[in-house]
């Protein structure tokens, strides 16, 4: 994948890679089909989008296959790999939903963030390339880690999606604004099913995938990297989420309440992302 | 030939005037027969509902044709012209095309976007159809007014959001819940409004229903059309925190239900969201209730606006297919262009088909010695350069009859082929097939073949009981 950072090359080619392109394109085109219905109910337009997400599953699934047979291990171990395959994760979850429930805007939404994190991959610096493969530790753990990881996020990306659905709606018919928007969501019931269920697969991987972490700092023996600021603020975020379950458990709060507190999780998610700078052995990320 | 669309429906007259015109199911093929043999006439399909009567001919002339059909509606439905004739309206060409896209869409329905007069439309051209009432025009038109009614329900959301209050209640409450499945109902006070509302909720699944009534045997009544149980107002109350849904209409002076009420039932119903609606005038339930977490309250002009903006988005949706009929009906003009061409070219093919048979025979009499091997590659290879000649002609009248000036494209072609003389064969022979498919379809024949049979079968019957 390290061909791929030449912003600007030749005309319309963001890449040197014509398959990364044709992926960006083709994605960037199922957007706006997307945002067509999303803006306006319009099925047509929905059906083309859901053909050319497809179609940009197949490209990446070819992309990711062809990058296997390159260089045979497993593409995790740098920052494009990781974007690349969070991606392609969330263009699979958001393709699965499309075919089994019938939810208006999640596709549109995944597919938004889907798309950023391609983009965001695409902008990155290409001294992000740096593998995390100077790590002594074993691999196989290391790989393990970062599949967790990466997992957790599609899956809190997924439940933080619908705890905003959640918040949305909820304000909608407590201020009885009976609009579009409010047509066409879930019900309450179904938003706070799905928002937990994603949620409920994403806590036990981000705890796995800090238990591969510190296990293998142990096996290191570099017990100080425990506090770094990366560590700190997943472990941070693992435990919101298990109050979460905690207070959802306990029928104390309402499901807004919840919706809100799953959204601060997922924040600090995100925030865990962008200070990899921050962190002293995480700094694979944008350096 | 002209299109006419002439009728009377829910707009033009009241109920009154239009159960007058209403044609029972079992009298419609008569209806048919006879209309198909009014003077003018020569395809028709009549649409009879409760909202509308609707005649729908293809007629070979304008002039007077309006007579005609209200001559025809005189004599079925025993009515003298003066009494009808200021409900009528009647639509020609263009507007008549128009107007049955918008009915068979359901743009013209007193419920806008309603699906059930597609399915009138459907059965009212079969229906003509199996009676050999339509032609070539109807069978296309009525197939296309149906095909795209269907593609405008599937692609837009005409039909999909609610337009009565009682209706607007279930869909507030799919918002909350998603289904009523496992959902208990409280209502406060028995009155027919509730008693609807509650009626849609049961039928899209609502688990259980409590009917709470100052007048017991009332509340009885009420529960026993839902298999609920009855209690009193005060019952009802301290149920609250076992429901999902309260619908209050009681009529009382006061408020029934206030907000401490409400919180405390919320404590012990673990602040599960609960949905109540109050269609009372005087409000039975406090508005502040609706402040509470969790509690959505409702009341009846909340429901009308919800109703109001479903009908904007119904109208929306109408103008969608509006564009959608304007595309359709230029369609079919096209098409009916078309109509007009394929004679010429039939006869083209009929004139270049004789040419080279002719020509084919003259050479094998002049050269008698080719075998059949020979006779056949020769025979296909001209074949074939007639065909190619007349691929690209073929090709441009086509284009060029669905122009602006089409009719004269064809005229030129005709003379420049100079077919004119396979042109009036082709006329003769069709004149003399419709005479033929005509003449069994007369009701004259149909009532002596009708009766002769009758005579037969009860010869037959005579025959067997003696």
């Amino acid at each position: 994948m390290g061909d791929r950072n030449e912003v600007g090359g030749e005309g319309l080619m963001l890449t040197q890679n014509w398959m990364y392109d044709a992926i960006i394109y083709i994605y960037a085109l199922s957007l706006l089909f997307y945002f067509s219905d999303f803006a306006q109910p319009n099925r047509s337009a929905k059906r083309m989008g859901t053909g050319l997400l497809l179609f940009v599953w197949g490209l990446q699934t070819l992309f990711l296959a062809g990058k296997l047979i390159e260089q045979p291990a497993v593409p995790l171990l740098s920052v494009l790999e990781f974007m690349f395959l969070l991606s392609w994760l969330l263009v699979t979850i958001s393709l699965l939903i499309s075919l089994f429930f019938k939810i208006e805007y999640i596709v549109f939404i995944v597919n938004v963030i889907g798309f950023a994190v391609l983009l965001l991959n695409l902008f990155s610096s290409p001294i992000g390339e740096q593998r995390l493969e100077h790590w002594q530790i074993v691999k196989e753990i290391l790989i393990l880690h970062v599949a967790f990881a990466i997992c957790s996020f599609a899956a809190f990306t997924i439940g933080s999606i619908f705890s905003g659905m959640y918040m949305y709606l909820h304000r909608k018919l407590k201020e009885k604004q009976w609009d579009d928007s409010v047509r066409r969501l879930p019900s309450l019931e179904k938003i706070d099913r799905y928002a937990n269920l994603s949620i409920m697969i994403g806590t036990p991987l981000l705890i796995l995938s800090l238990a591969v972490a510190i296990s293998s700092i142990y096996m290191e023996e570099k017990l100080n990297l425990l506090l770094d600021v990366k560590v700190l603020l997943t472990l941070v975020a693992a435990i919101c989420y298990v109050y979460y379950f905690i207070k959802r458990v306990s029928l104390k709060h309402t499901g807004y309440r919840l919706a809100r507190w799953a959204l601060l999780a997922y924040t600090l998610m995100v925030l865990n992302f962008a200070v990899n700078s921050f962190s002293t052995f995480h700094h694979w990320i944008w350096e | 030939m002209h299109i006419l669309a002439v009728g009377l429906n829910y707009r033009t007259a009241p109920v009154e005037v239009r159960e007058r015109f209403a044609i029972a199911e079992q009298a419609l093929p008569e209806a048919l027969q006879q209309l198909k043999a009014t003077k003018s006439v020569l395809e028709c399909v009549i649409v009879a509902t409760c909202n509308r009567t609707e005649i729908y001919v293809v007629v070979d002339r304008l002039h007077m044709c309006g007579h005609f059909i209200r001559s025809f509606m005189e004599k079925w439905f025993q009515i003298p012209r003066q009494e009808f004739t200021n409900y009528l309206y009647i639509y020609e060409d263009d507007r008549a095309l128009e107007h049955l896209f918008q009915v068979t869409s359901g743009l013209d329905s007193m419920v806008i976007g309603e699906t059930q007069i597609l399915g009138q439309m459907k059965d009212a051209f079969l229906l003509a159809q199996e009676y050999g009432a339509t032609g070539t025009w109807f069978n296309m038109l009525f197939k296309q007014a149906i095909t795209m009614a269907k593609r405008a329900h599937a692609e837009t959301t005409i039909g999909e959001a609610a337009v009565s209050v009682s209706y607007a209640a279930v869909e507030l409450g799919k918002r909350i819940f998603g289904q009523f499945s496992k959902k208990k109902v409280l209502i406060l006070g028995a009155g027919k409004m509730s008693e609807l509302t509650v009626k849609h909720l049961y039928a899209n699944g609502a688990d259980e229903v409590i009917v709470a009534n100052r007048t017991l045997t009332r509340a009885e009544q009420l529960a026993s059309k839902f298999n609920g149980r009855a209690c009193s107002i005060q019952g009802g109350i301290s149920l609250l925190h076992e429901v999902d849904i309260v619908i209050s209409s009681t009529g009382a002076d006061g408020f029934v239900l206030d907000v401490k009420q409400v919180q405390e039932s919320m404590k012990k119903r673990k602040n599960r969201p609960i949905f109540m609606i109050d269609i009372a005038v005087p409000r039975d339930l406090d508005p502040a209730i609706g402040s509470i977490p969790n509690v959505f309250l409702y009341d009846i002009d909340d429901l009308e606006g919800i109703v109001e903006s479903n009908l904007e988005l119904r109208r929306k949706e109408a103008m969608k297919i509006d564009a959608m009929i304007a595309k359709e009906i230029e369609a079919f003009r096209q098409w009916l262009k078309t109509l007009g061409v394929s004679p010429v070219i039939y006869a083209l093919q009929q004139k270049s088909a004789q040419i080279h048979q002719d020509t084919m025979e003259s050479l094998f009499k002049k050269l008698p010695d080719l075998d059949e091997r020979q006779a056949k590659v020769i025979r296909k290879l001209t074949k074939s350069i007639v065909n190619q000649m007349l691929h690209d002609p073929i090709l441009r009248i086509k284009e060029m009859a669905v122009e602006k000036n089409g009719d004269e494209a064809i005229e030129m072609f005709t003379q420049i082929f100079a077919l004119e003389e396979q042109m009036e064969k082709a006329e003769a022979e069709e004149q003399r097939q419709n005479k033929a498919l005509e003449q069994p379809s007369s009701p004259e024949m149909r009532m002596n073949e009708r009766s002769s049979a009758g005579s037969k079968s009860g010869f037959a019957w005579a025959t067997v009981t003696k």
